[in-house]
């Protein structure tokens, strides 16, 4: 071949394997884009476990009392992007099936109101080195310190164009929270719904402060890492939620969301995510359904994993002490084999 | 406070006693004697004990106890007295302990009744003992359970912190009929188990006048189950705003069932009585008001179906697979556990002695019948002690048998396969036996009317049952 032709060529094909690169690294990140970021919510009451505290109530019902219709949450609540709420169970008649149609039906029409810009966000192990507070800031500065591990996470929102707030008066602040997946509780049984593998369950939240929609800042953040959290199983949320009335945004709405496995390559979330929370409680019955529709959604919409069932074992459970059983059976059945048989007796009057 | 080993230890103490009442009433099922002082005393003490610890849990969920795990979880301090009262029996441990109570109360009602009537001839004094004596193993087997899930747990610190009140009772069963309908079904309940131990007796022994001895009680049953069933509607139309006198709830239905089973079997009763009919039948259809009250049990206080009457939480983990998910409920309720080995036993013993019964008295199949019979009784044993393990395995062969399409099904299918291995004696030819045992009875062969009264109990029965399964 022509050296002018391979010069060519390589000068032709070197770009475009770097623009195949650049892409394949983009397209990274968009694995990461889900539909939706799902939260679980308990409440602060110390009967439920999972409950932690947060400004006056908990993580839940302290930022969205606003919303509840009697001043108070029923449970399970489940709200999507912090406007379209479902109270309770929509059908007791069709405890997880209508209560899935109904938070199905919330996650399609938040979807059809497309994205307002794009999200990034990032989030790693690493040592806390500052105030481990759980606190954010939006100044571009890491995570200080205080020499126990912690989890780093930056996020960023880049507004779409027809988006423009020059006079900040959304007043658009970012949240984040530390999620953990697959956490094994059992309560005793009479304050127990019955779940037992606890999904998706918000164990520290932040409010990052307000951000401008002029300039795009990186938000910083870092959570001091509990060491009863299973690290395998942490995910950061982040999304981005208007302060007040603006443009086709309510107050409360969460226009933009995402979450990242901690240590992962990081989400670039440009199509639009809706935010789920649910409030539910290990004691609650009807949270049974709640929780069993939000790992549903979570599963459609956020690319989280389905329990694994073991497929392996079908029913058959050995007793717990097998001599035991086994001998009561042979001694049982051997009395009934040697017993002799008697004909009826005493006439045949009832 | 009383510390609960303490509480638990009285319970196991009466066990005992109701077990050695048991073996004290041995040689009057060869004898046919009246009830012996020693069963008496002893079935009396147990009985005594029962009542004794019913009313401590009483007196703590009206003085608000909290310290009491159980006691917390039904009521609060700010509670009214009559709901604190109700708290006793609002959950599984103290629904157990007042249907032991119960029990108890009716075996020694039994008791007493025999030392005060003389049987009509040494037939029905066997059986009157053989009725003693399994439903002193039945008190026993129940207190056993009370001890061992243990209603007197202290309650833990982190339950007080976070409520220090207490946990409270359900709103929707702060109504006046929850004084009176669980008492009167489980009082019912109870009463159910006299027909059942009559027909085991009769099946073990051979002896006639079962019914007779029983009847009276089965009754008495029937009676409380009505009103308490009407009670319910009541409750339901009024209160709890179900949608109606009737919801069609699993939990109605379940408690339908039995009812259903008790009026077949006095019915039954009755066409025996005046035409010799259901010799055969008659034991099985005594047997199955207890064994459905049982069900009904598990159906209330597993949670395993969503239901108006699901006071209690469901303890299970949301399976879809409803088998794997009884299982789960199974594992983490020791109460549940106990009334699933019950049933299971029993409903094995039960197909044991029928399967034993009908060969000897239809002088067939004596052989295979026997190793039948060995081989319930052995399942019996096994569901005793491994009451889980027992029903895992039943649902593990209903599994393999429908390919893994339909445990419930299969379970179905099992059940009805067991009956008919059971009753093959019965069933197998006609010969001398059998009209030996029906020419016993003239009047059936001349009354015109026989045979289409007992196809309209049959078609009853099994049309109920139907629509009723149907309907769940």
């Amino acid at each position: 071949m022509d050296p002018g032709v391979r010069r060519g060529r390589a000068a032709f094909l070197a770009p475009m394997a770097l623009l195949l690169a650049l892409s394949g690294a983009s397209t990274v990140a968009a694995q990461g884009e889900t539909q939706a970021v799902v939260l679980l919510h308990h409440p602060y009451d110390r009967v439920d476990p999972f409950g932690i505290p947060y400004g006056d109530g908990d993580t839940f019902s302290a930022r969205h009392l606003a919303v509840s219709q009697e001043g108070r949450f029923d449970f399970p609540t489940f709200l999507a992007d912090g406007v379209v709420l479902v109270s309770s169970l929509p059908d007791p008649a069709r405890p997880y099936i209508g209560t899935l149609e109904n938070y199905t039906d919330a996650v399609e029409s938040r979807l059809r109101s497309g994205s307002p810009g794009t999200l990034h966000l990032q989030a790693s192990l690493g040592d806390d080195e500052g105030n481990g507070s759980g606190n954010g800031n939006t100044d571009g500065n890491g995570p200080a310190t205080s020499g126990n591990q912690a989890i780093a996470a930056s996020a960023r929102f880049e507004p779409a164009s027809d988006l423009a707030d020059p006079q900040g008066v959304a007043g658009l602040h970012i949240l984040a929270a530390v999620v953990e997946d697959f956490i094994h509780y059992q309560p005793d049984a009479r304050i127990s719904n019955g779940v037992t593998e606890h999904r998706f369950t918000v164990r520290a939240l932040a409010d990052l402060g307000a951000i401008s929609l002029a300039q795009s800042q990186n938000a910083t953040f870092s959570f001091p890492l509990d060491p009863s959290w299973d690290v395998s199983q942490l995910k950061v949320a982040a999304w981005v939620e208007s302060g007040a009335s603006f443009g086709r945004f309510r107050p409360g709405e969460a226009i933009q969301s995402a979450w990242t496995p901690v240590g992962g390559p990081g989400v670039v979330q440009r199509q639009k995510a809706v935010l789920v929370e649910i409030y539910s409680a290990t004691w609650c019955t009807p949270c049974l359904y709640g929780d069993m529709a939000a790992e549903a959604l979570a599963v459609q919409y956020a690319g989280a994993a389905q329990a694994v069932e073991d497929e392996g074992a079908h029913y058959f459970q050995p007793p717990a002490s097998p001599v035991l059983a086994v001998a009561a059976a042979l001694v049982a059945g051997a009395a009934m084999a040697a017993w002799p048989g008697r004909r009826r007796s005493g006439g045949s009057a009832p | 406070m009383i510390p609960g080993t303490i509480l638990d230890a009285v319970a196991w103490g009466a066990a005992g006693a109701a077990i050695a009442s048991a073996a004290a009433t041995v040689p009057a099922l060869r004898n046919a004697a009246t009830p012996s002082r020693l069963a008496a005393g002893l079935l009396a003490a147990s009985t005594a004990a029962c009542v004794a610890l019913l009313l401590f849990l009483a007196t703590r969920f009206l003085a608000a106890d909290i310290s009491y795990q159980y006691v917390f979880f039904y009521t609060a301090r700010d509670v009214e007295w009559p709901w604190r009262l109700a708290g006793t029996w609002a959950g599984r441990e103290g629904s157990l302990l007042l249907w032991t109570a119960w029990l108890a109360a009716t075996t020694m009602g039994v008791t007493l009744l025999h030392q005060m009537r003389r049987a009509a001839d040494e037939a029905e004094d066997r059986g009157r003992a053989w009725m003693r004596f399994i439903l002193a193993l039945f008190v026993a087997l129940f207190l056993a359970a009370v001890a061992t899930q243990s209603a007197f747990l202290p309650t833990g610190e982190n339950l007080l912190a976070g409520r220090p009140d207490g946990n409270g009772l359900n709103p929707t069963l702060k109504s006046g009929y929850i004084l009176i309908h669980p008492p009167m079904m489980f009082a019912a309940y109870a009463l159910s188990a006299v027909p059942l131990a009559a027909a085991l007796g009769h099946l073990a022994s051979g002896t006639e006048r079962w019914s007779r001895v029983a009847l009276p009680w089965g009754r008495l049953g029937w009676l409380l189950m009505t009103f308490s069933l009407g009670l319910g509607a009541l409750w339901a139309y009024y209160t709890l705003g179900f949608g109606g006198y009737w919801a069609w709830d699993p939990v109605e239905v379940a408690n339908l069932l039995p009812w259903l089973a008790f009026t077949i079997y006095l019915h039954a009763q009755l066409h025996h009585a005046r035409h010799g009919s259901y010799r055969s039948l008659g034991p099985f259809l005594a047997a199955l008001p207890f064994l459905l009250t049982l069900f009904s049990t598990i159906s209330t206080r597993s949670g395993l179906w969503v239901s108006v009457h699901a006071f209690t939480d469901p303890t299970d983990t949301f399976n879809p697979d409803a088998a794997a998910r009884f299982l789960d409920i199974l594992a983490v309720e020791p109460s549940l556990s106990f009334h699933v080995g019950l049933f299971v036993a029993t409903f094995a013993t039960l197909l044991a002695l029928w399967c034993r019964r009908l060969a000897l008295d239809h002088d067939r199949l004596h052989r295979t019948s026997r190793i039948v019979s060995a081989l319930f009784a052995a399942f019996a044993g096994y569901a005793l002690l491994a009451p889980a393990s027992a029903f895992s395995l039943l649902l593990e062969a209903a599994w393999q048998i429908t390919g893994g399409a339909s445990p419930g099904l299969g379970l179905l299918g099992i059940t009805m396969l067991a009956c008919l291995l059971a009753a093959l004696p019965m069933l197998v030819g006609n010969d001398e036996a059998e009209q030996k045992l029906q020419g016993a009875h003239p009047a059936k062969r001349k009354s015109s009317r026989a045979w289409l009264e007992r196809i309209d109990v049959r078609s009853l029965a099994a049309y109920s049952v139907l629509a009723s399964a149907w309907r769940y």
